[in-house]
């Protein structure tokens, strides 16, 4: 099922490419390896924002629909791009390209991660709570509760 | 009662026979060596330990001053100074039944104090297990290239210890009817939730937005530690293992920011970041210059 449908994306997602050379794609079995190395890739989710927050790839990035309107960090390294089947990735890959990143794009994008079984979540979950200032500073947290030898 | 005695089993089989088979290692021998100081037999093990911050546990200063304020319970001499002294002791944690002492099971020993209240670490490291690879708690808190028996625990204390810990991605995103939005992505490699450790400890992110003059115009900050959620509530709000954690943050268009830094720090006192903390260790740090030609980025931090 996922290699048919990595299949169909590499036949149809790289109709539009006019780079001329092959377009790099990484499995989703491939990509889950990478997600647990030291220095994993930055996965960015160019679906848009509806289809972000439907679910996506943990720790993906929703880098909007238009390539010219994402600037990224020069730091370099490797992204995974989820494109919406059908969609040209060559924008995208020229723009990150033109950075420094190493591109490759995810084949047969969310539906095949999704067929491997891998994981998808809310990217809302992951977020983190913008400008929560002040904070009540923890103290004598171990007093306040069981302690430790009771706590099993 | 010491509950880690109570939780060590009975000698193995193989051992009462041996015992049995060899009366020649006469019990006089080992009446003796269970009478003597640890150090004795194992000087480096004892002095290697005693130089880490788990032989210190009841002795750091912030340990004495937030104890006596809270009126010196016993309660967290449990797991700072089980034995009393200035921390942990040899018995702690291989117990009191003597020699051969049972093989320690990691991370189940740790958890005894790493789990207890205000820390969640090894409950953290356990959560995750497909991204530890097979590591436990030992691979990260024994110095590079020692031994797993080895005793020098290590830790954030410990310079060095941080670095390449944690890594900040960031990035701005236009859109045609939206105000720009900063996205930034925290990701670490630590085996349990970032910081891990005591209640105290904190993951700071300061995102600034930067003028012409490189004067801070805008600034953000997320902290990532534990919480206090009313009087007895606490909430774990660190960086947990595995993925990522994710911020958006809009940024007002009329505010003249022309370049972004954001900095993750590592904090040791409780506190908001005005606080003096001389032990703080700068995590990670990155920016992003809004105004060069093609947008280009700049990196600022190895």
């Amino acid at each position: 099922m996922v290699a048919v449908a990595a299949l169909v994306y590499v036949i149809v997602g790289t109709a539009g490419t006019d780079r001329g050379r092959p377009l790099p794609t990484l499995s989703p079995e491939t990509l889950s390896n990478r997600l647990t190395q030291d220095r994993p890739p930055l996965v960015l989710d160019t679906r848009g924002r509806t289809a972000y927050l439907t679910g996506t790839i943990p720790g993906a990035l929703d880098a909007g629909t238009d390539p010219a309107g994402y600037l990224p960090d020069s730091r370099g390294g490797e992204v995974v791009l989820i494109i919406e089947p059908g969609t040209d990735p060559a924008p995208w890959m020229n723009r990150l390209l033109g950075f420094g990143y190493r591109v490759e794009v995810l084949a047969g994008g969310l539906s095949a991660w999704r067929a491997a079984g891998l994981p998808v979540v809310d990217p809302q979950s992951s977020f983190a709570r913008p400008g929560s200032r002040p904070f009540v500073i923890p103290r004598g947290l171990c007093e306040m509760n069981t302690p430790a030898d009771r706590f099993y | 009662m010491n509950p880690l005695v109570d939780r060590i089993g009975p000698l193995p089989p193989i051992l009462g026979l041996l015992a049995v088979l060899s009366p020649g290692v006469a019990a006089l021998d080992m009446t003796d060596r269970e009478s003597r100081p640890c150090a004795d037999c194992h000087a480096a093990i004892v002095q290697t330990f005693a130089a880490t911050r788990m032989a210190q546990g009841a002795a750091g200063e912030v340990f004495r001053r937030e104890w006596m304020e809270q009126g010196s319970p016993e309660s967290c001499l449990v797991c700072h100074a089980p034995s009393g002294g200035a921390g942990l002791s040899c018995n702690d944690c291989h117990g009191r039944a003597g020699h051969p002492y049972p093989r320690l099971q990691v991370p189940d020993i740790c958890a005894r104090c790493h789990d207890a209240p205000g820390e969640s670490t090894v409950r953290r490291f356990r959560e995750r297990p497909e991204t530890l690879q097979g590591k436990d708690c030992l691979d990260c808190h024994l110095p590079p290239g020692g031994i797993r028996a080895g005793h020098g625990f290590i830790g954030p204390s410990v310079p060095g210890f941080l670095d390449g810990v944690a890594r900040v991605r960031l990035a701005l995103r236009r859109g045609p009817n939206d105000d720009p939005r900063v996205l930034i992505q925290i990701s670490h490699r630590a085996g349990h939730a970032l910081p891990g450790g005591t209640t105290g400890r904190a993951v700071w992110l300061v995102v600034s937005g930067l003028d012409t003059e490189d004067r801070p115009v805008w600034r953000e900050t997320a902290r990532f530690g534990w919480e206090r959620q009313g009087r007895d509530h606490w909430q774990d709000r660190t960086l947990p293992p595995g993925s990522p954690g994710l911020l958006e943050l809009a940024l007002d268009p009329r505010t003249a920011v022309t370049r972004l830094r954001v900095e993750l720090w590592y904090r040791f006192a409780p506190g908001d970041l005005e606080t003096p903390d001389p032990r703080a260790r700068l995590l990670d740090a990155t920016g992003l210059d809004l105004c060069r030609p093609r947008f280009q980025s700049i990196s600022d931090h190895p």
